[in-house]
C-alpha cells in the first residue's frame, strides 16, 4: 500500500511541480498514473522511491515513511526509472547479482529467480554481455528484471512498457495482474491509454502538479460521456484543466494590472 | 556546376555541425550546457553543483595554449639560432615539418578513429541525404580543424621563432603562415586512407571503451619513457649542447626525416622553406599545395567505399556468449552490501576509459614518474653513478641512527630524524596525487539519483567509496617504501612507521577528496572526462592535504630541530597528529554525508 499525505514539491522555491496531493494505492490494486508531458508523474513517483524529498507532507510505503524510515520502506518497492540507462558498464549478471546482494535476496534462490526472470524477458542469452551492447528494449528489461528480484510487494513502474516488444509488454501486463492478485501493490505511468484502460484498476490523471481526476474508468465514464474512449476523456479533462488556468493566470494578470485604489475596492 | 555547389553547401552545413556536436574546445556557459544536457537527456536541467564559469575557461584556456606556444617558441629560437651559428639555419625548416608530419601522423590516428567511428553522430550521418565523399569531407574537415589547433600550440611558435632565430626573410613567414592550412592535409589524409582500410578489414577499434583504455595506456607509457629518457639524458648532456639535450642536425640527417618522402609534397614544403629567392621559394611551395590536394583528392577517391561498409559492419550487432548453468552460479555467489557497493564502483571506475586514466593509472603512476625524476635528480646532484650497493650503504647509515639521542649529539641521529620527516612529507605529497576521491561522486552523473533508491545507508555508499580511493592511493606508496624497505634495508621501525604514515595519509587524502566532491559535485556532465576533469575537486584536494602535511611537518622540526627532542618523539608525534586527523575527518565525513546526499536533487 502506498499513502500519500498532502505532498508537494517545488523546484527553486518557485516553481509548483507537485500541488498539495493525497492520494492512496490499496494493496491488490493496479494504480495507473496518467498525464501529458511535464504534468507531475514522474515527480511524483521520485517523491515516492525517495530520490526527492518533498516540502510538505509524507509518503508511506508499506507502512514505513520515505523520510523518517527510508530504508525499510526502500526494501519495500523494486522502481524501474524511465531512462533505463543505467548501470551500462556492467554485465547483465553483474547487474542482478549487485542487486541480490544489495536486496540481500538468499542464496538458495538467486540463480533460479534470474534464471526464471531472465527467460521471462527473453535476457537468458546476453546475461554475459555489458548493458552497454543491449538495445534500448534490452535494457529496460534488465531494469525490470533487476526491480523484481527481490520480490518487492509494492512494484513502482515509471513508464514500463516503453521500448518493449509486445511479448515482454503481454508478460509483463500478466505479471502486474498476478502480482496485484496476491495482494500487492502496482503503481505505474504511463501515456498509453490502452494500457491503462486494459490493466489498471483504477486511475489518476494528473496536469500541472494537480489530480484532477481519480477513479476507476467506469467511473470516468460516469462524469463524461458513456461510449467516449479513454483517450477522448483524458483530452477533455485535461485541456478543460488548462483553459481553467489560463483564465485564472488572466484574471490574475488583470488584478495585478489594476490601480492600487481598485484592487483594495 | 551546380550540383557541385549544392554538395560543397551540404558539407559545409554538416562540417559546422559535426564541429558543434564535438567542438575542439567546449566554451560553453554552464547554463547552456545544462540546458543542452537537458535537451539530450529530456531531464529537468536542475542545480547539481556549481560549475565553472564561461571566461574563467577562456582564461584556463588561453593560459594552456599561451604556455604551450612560449615553450615552443623558445625551443624553436634557441635552435633556430644554434642552426645558423653552425651554418645549418636550412635544417630547421626540416625538422619542423618533419615534427608536422609526426604530429599530424600520430594524433591523426587517434582523431581520424574518434572523428571517423566513434562519435555519436554515426547513426543519424548514415540515414540522412549525405553522399559518402560528403561524409568523409566533413569528418576529415574536423580532424584537420583539430590539427590545425595543435599546430597552432606546438609548431607555428617554434616555426616563426625559429625563423627569428635563423634570421630567414620575410617570405619564408609568409610561407610558413600559408603552409599551416596544408602542412597536415597529406599525412592526415594518408592516414585517414590508412585507418579506413583497416577498420573495413579488421576492425580492431569497434569497441570504443577498450580501444580508448588502450590508446590512452600507450600514450601514457610514450610520454612515460619520454620523460625518462630526457631525465636521464639531461643529466650526461654537457652544458654547450646546442639544444638543451637533443642534437637536431643529427636528428635531420637522420633516418626519420626520410619519412617526408612518404607524404608527396612535403619534401618540397622543405625546399621551398629553405630557399632564400622569393620566386623558387613560391614556385616549390605551389606544387607543394597541389600536390597535398590531388593526396587528398586520391584518399577520398579510394576510402569513401571502405569507410561507409566498415561503418556498417561495425555497427552491426556482436556475438553474444550465453553463461552456462555453473558459471551462472559462482557469478551470483552473495557477497555483504560493502564488498558488492565497492565492486560496483571500482568496476564502473575502470570500465569506463576517462575513469581508468584518470583516477587509477593516473594516481598509481605519477609517483613513479616523481620516484624516477627525483632519483635521477639526486644521483645527478651527488654526480655519481647510480648503484645498489650505494643504497644499501646509505641504508645502513641511517640504522646507526639513535632514536633515543638527540640530533645535536649524533651525526647520524640527526640524518634519521630529518628522514623520518621527510618520509612523513613525501607520503603526504603522494597521498595527494588522490583521482579517486574527490571525484567519487560526481563520477555518477546523472545516475548518482540510484544512490537514493538502494535500501542501504549513505554512509556504507561512501564508505565503500572510500575504501576504494584508499587502496588506489595507497598501492604505488607501499609498492615504493618495499621498493625502500628493501633497497636500503630499512629498519624495521622505520618500514612500520612509513605503512602507518602512508595508511593514515591515504585515509585523509580520501576523507578529503570525498567530503569536497560532495560539497560541490559535478552531475551534470556531456563526457566522463568532465567529470573528473573540469571540477577543481582534485586541486582542492590536493591543497588541503598539503595545508594538512604543512602542519604535521612543522609539527615535526619545530619537535627536532626547536625542542631538540629525540626521533622517538617525531615518529610517535606524527602518527599521533595523523591519527588525530584521520578521526576528526572521517567524523566530520560521516556526519555530513547523509545530509548531503539528501539534499542532492535529480
Amino acid at each position: 500500500m502506498i499513502q500519500i499525505d498532502n505532498v508537494s514539491k517545488s523546484y527553486d522555491g518557485k516553481t509548483l511541480a507537485v500541488k498539495p496531493m493525497q492520494l492512496e494505492i490499496r494493496s491488490g490494486e493496479i494504480f495507473g498514473f496518467l498525464g501529458p508531458n511535464g504534468a507531475g508523474k514522474t515527480t511524483t513517483l521520485k517523491m515516492i522511491t525517495g530520490i526527492l524529498q518533498p516540502d510538505s507532507g509524507r509518503i508511506l510505503l508499506e507502512g514505513h515513511d520515505i523520510v523518517q524510515d527510508p530504508l525499510a520502506a526502500k526494501r519495500s518497492f523494486g522502481f524501474v526509472p524511465d531512462d533505463p540507462n543505467i548501470f551500462l558498464r556492467l554485465k547483465g549478471v553483474e547487474y542482478l547479482r549487485f542487486i541480490a546482494d544489495i536486496y540481500e535476496v538468499p542464496a538458495s534462490v538467486r540463480e533460479d529467480r534470474v534464471t526464471r526472470l531472465a527467460d521471462t524477458f527473453g535476457l537468458t542469452d546476453v546475461l554475459g554481455d555489458t548493458l552497454q551492447s543491449y538495445s534500448h528494449g534490452m535494457r529496460q528489461k534488465m531494469i525490470l528484471a533487476g526491480a523484481l528480484l527481490h520480490e518487492p510487494p509494492v512494484w513502482i513502474l515509471d513508464e514500463p512498457m516503453t521500448g518493449l516488444d509486445p511479448k515482454s509488454s503481454y508478460e509483463l501486463k500478466q505479471m502486474m495482474r498476478e502480482h496485484a492478485d496476491h495482494g500487492h501493490t502496482v503503481l505505474f505511468s504511463t501515456h498509453v491509454l490502452e494500457v491503462a484502460e486494459k490493466v489498471c484498476d483504477r486511475v489518476a490523471i494528473i496536469d500541472k502538479g494537480s489530480i484532477l481526476f481519480c477513479g476507476t474508468i467506469a467511473e470516468l465514464r460516469q462524469h463524461y460521456s458513456e461510449n467516449s474512449s479513454l483517450e477522448a476523456m483524458f483530452l477533455q479533462l485535461t485541456e478543460g484543466f488548462e483553459q481553467q488556468e489560463q483564465q485564472q493566470d488572466s484574471r490574475t494578470a488583470a488584478a495585478e494590472n489594476l490601480p492600487e485604489e481598485h484592487k483594495h475596492g | 556546376m551546380d550540383k557541385l555547389a549544392a554538395s560543397l553547401k551540404r558539407v559545409r552545413v554538416l562540417t559546422r555541425m559535426l564541429l558543434k556536436n564535438t567542438p575542439v574546445i567546449d566554451l560553453n556557459s554552464p547554463r547552456r550546457q545544462r540546458r543542452l544536457a537537458s535537451r539530450l537527456t529530456g531531464r529537468p536541467g536542475l542545480e547539481t553543483g556549481k560549475k565553472p564559469n564561461r571566461w574563467g575557461m577562456i582564461i584556463l584556456y588561453v593560459f594552456l595554449f599561451g604556455y604551450l606556444a612560449f615553450i615552443s617558441a623558445a625551443m624553436g629560437f634557441v635552435s633556430g639560432r644554434a642552426l645558423s651559428q653552425a651554418g645549418q639555419a636550412q635544417l630547421l625548416p626540416e625538422v619542423l615539418t618533419t615534427a608536422s608530419a609526426m604530429l599530424a601522423l600520430v594524433f591523426g590516428f587517434f582523431y581520424v578513429i574518434s572523428v571517423f567511428y566513434h562519435s555519436d553522430d554515426l547513426t543519424t550521418l548514415l540515414y540522412l541525404p549525405f553522399q559518402s565523399t560528403e561524409i568523409m569531407i566533413g569528418k576529415f574537415a574536423v580532424t584537420l580543424i583539430y590539427e590545425y589547433v595543435m599546430n597552432a600550440a606546438f609548431l607555428l611558435p617554434a616555426f616563426i621563432a625559429g625563423g627569428i632565430g635563423a634570421g630567414f626573410g620575410v617570405h619564408y613567414y609568409v610561407l610558413v603562415l600559408l603552409a599551416q592550412f596544408f602542412m597536415p592535409v597529406a599525412p592526415l589524409a594518408v592516414m585517414t586512407f590508412l585507418v579506413v582500410l583497416l577498420m573495413r578489414f579488421a576492425p580492431f577499434a569497434k569497441n570504443k571503451d577498450r580501444f580508448n583504455t588502450i590508446s590512452s595506456i600507450v600514450i601514457l607509457v610514450l610520454v612515460l619513457a619520454g620523460s625518462m629518457f630526457f631525465s636521464l639524458n639531461s643529466q650526461n648532456s654537457s652544458a654547450n649542447s646546442i639544444t638543451g639535450g637533443v642534437d637536431l642536425s643529427g636528428l635531420a640527417n637522420s633516418k626519420l626525416n626520410r619519412a617526408l618522402y612518404v607524404f608527396p609534397g612535403l619534401p618540397l614544403l622543405v625546399k621551398s622553406l629553405a630557399e632564400t629567392r622569393v620566386w623558387p621559394a613560391l614556385g616549390y611551395f605551389v606544387l607543394f599545395v597541389l600536390l597535398s590536394l590531388l593526396t587528398l583528392a586520391a584518399m577520398l577517391l579510394l576510402g569513401q567505399g571502405f569507410y561507409i561498409s566498415g561503418l556498417t559492419a561495425m555497427n552491426q550487432g556482436g556475438r553474444r556468449r550465453r553463461l552456462s548453468r555453473s558459471h551462472l552460479g559462482r557469478a551470483l555467489k552473495p557477497r555483504t552490501t560493502l564488498i558488492s557497493l565497492m565492486g560496483l564502483d571500482w568496476k564502473q571506475t575502470v570500465r569506463t576509459p576517462a575513469f581508468l586514466m584518470n583516477c587509477v593509472l593516473g594516481t598509481l603512476i605519477v609517483p613513479i614518474v616523481f620516484l624516477i625524476s627525483g632519483l635521477a635528480g639526486l644521483v645527478g646532484g651527488l654526480g655519481q653513478s647510480f648503484s645498489f650497493s650505494w643504497l644499501a650503504q646509505a641504508g645502513h647509515y641511517l640504522a646507526q641512527g639513535s632514536l633515543l639521542r638527540d640530533g645535536r649529539d649524533q651525526e647520524e641521529a640527526f640524518v634519521l630524524g630529518i628522514v623520518i620527516i621527510a618520509v612523513n612529507g613525501v607520503l603526504a605529497f603522494l597521498s595527494s596525487i588522490n583521482g579517486m576521491a574527490p571525484s567519487a561522486l560526481s563520477r555518477e552523473g546523472q545516475n548518482a539519483y540510484y544512490m537514493k533508491l538502494l535500501p542501504t545507508s549513505y554512509n556504507r555508499q561512501i564508505l565503500a567509496k572510500w575504501i576504494n580511493a584508499t587502496l588506489v592511493t595507497l598501492l604505488p606508496a607501499l609498492l615504493l617504501l618495499l621498493a625502500a624497505a628493501v633497497l636500503l634495508q630499512l629498519p624495521p621501525y622505520l618500514s612500520l612507521y612509513g605503512i602507518l604514515v602512508m595508511l593514515c595519509w591515504s585515509g585523509l587524502s580520501s576523507s578529503a577528496g570525498i567530503l569536497l566532491d560532495l560539497h560541490r559535485p559535478r552531475l551534470t556532465w556531456d563526457n566522463e572526462t568532465q567529470a573528473v576533469k573540469n571540477n577543481l575537486g582534485v586541486l582542492l584536494a590536493n591543497l588541503l592535504i598539503i595545508l594538512l602535511a604543512g602542519i604535521g611537518v612543522g609539527l615535526q622540526l619545530l619537535l627536532f630541530l626547536g625542542l631538540h627532542l629525540p626521533a622517538l618523539w617525531l615518529l610517535l608525534a606524527g602518527v599521533l597528529y595523523l591519527l588525530l586527523a584521520n578521526v576528526l575527518l572521517g567524523w566530520l565525513l560521516r556526519r555530513q554525508t547523509p545530509r548531503l546526499l539528501r539534499q542532492l536533487e535529480f
